[in-house]
């Protein structure tokens, strides 16, 4: 070992007591910090919730769209009737301007 | 592990229970009852930090989002200890190094210290400690934070390789890379300090 490591070897030796002494000491809590943590948990929650109420209202509105596609094809039953399906009118319209010579 | 010593009249499985019912009183007892380990934890791996109650809050918030992953096979405290490393680790991921010091922020007493580390090693002749470890911090500014994190723990708090590899989740192989190259880097350092100090 060369003298510059000898002398590094020292300085941590000697930095170790005061290492251990901040790692160890003072760990006492700041005042207020669990009431912030529960806080921020709270918050949390609430942001949790409020996704969870968009996610149920997406959830029924889409239920309800199925509800009344359902509901259409029962009454109508055939589903390819242009009548009842504009949609599927219009893409033939545009089928046969696109294919014309 | 000494991290781990936490008084155990407190009754945690009841406290768990309480949170896991949204009582708040419960969940401020569980943040008093854990925050001795989980600052020394984050103290350990992190060094010397401005924000080490900003961490320590970021724990606890993964402490209570992942509440429910818990099943009670290993005590709270490990199940918690786990967590916190785990946050610091990715802390550390996320950190960039620290700006290196320079000759100027060196103080009188600092100055002292490194000229007295040619002299003997002894009792007679003791270095004092808080400066000493304020040198050892300067001299590790500017390490990548992975690397100074195992410096720290390798030669300030003398864990094992093997420990750290345990902690860590890290092979012992990257650790013994990582010391070596955290150990010549901070060689290189005290070397340009004592160049610094002669042309003075």
């Amino acid at each position: 070992m060369n003298e510059l490591d000898r002398q590094l070897q020292r300085l941590f030796a000697a930095a170790k007591p005061a290492r251990r002494s901040w790692v160890e000491a003072n760990a006492t809590m700041p005042a207020g910090f669990a009431g912030r943590v529960t806080n921020r948990l709270q918050q949390g929650l609430a942001a949790d919730n409020e996704a969870a109420s968009w996610i149920r209202l997406s959830q029924w509105g889409l239920g309800f769209a199925c509800a009344l596609l359902a509901l259409n094809l029962a009454i109508h039953r055939d589903l390819f009737r242009h009548e009842w399906s504009p949609a599927i009118a219009a893409a033939e319209q545009v089928t046969e301007f696109v294919s014309l010579p | 592990m000494s991290e781990l010593h936490i008084e155990s009249l407190f009754d945690v499985r009841a406290c768990l229970e309480r949170v896991r019912c949204d009582d708040q009183s419960a969940a401020r007892a569980l943040v008093d009852h854990l925050y001795p380990m989980v600052i020394k934890i984050v103290r350990s791996h992190l060094g010397r930090r401005l924000d080490e109650e900003d961490l320590a809050q970021e724990v606890f918030m993964k402490v209570f989002a992942k509440l429910h992953d818990y099943r009670g096979d290993a005590p709270f405290e490990h199940w918690v200890a786990r967590l916190s490393r785990n946050t610091c680790l990715n802390q550390l991921r996320g950190e960039k190094a620290r700006p290196e010091w320079r000759f100027a922020d060196l103080s009188e007493d600092h100055l002292a210290v490194i000229e007295a580390l040619p002299g003997p090693a002894d009792a007679a002749h003791p270095l004092d400690a808080t400066i000493s470890n304020e040198v050892v911090e300067m001299l590790m500014d500017g390490l990548a934070p992975q690397d100074r994190m195992i410096l720290q723990l390798l030669e300030l708090e003398d864990l094992s390789v093997d420990e750290i590899s345990r902690r860590t989740g890290w092979s012992r192989t990257l650790i013994r890379v990582r010391a070596f190259r955290a150990r010549g880097q901070v060689r290189k350092r005290f070397s340009a300090l004592h160049e610094k100090k002669a042309i003075l």
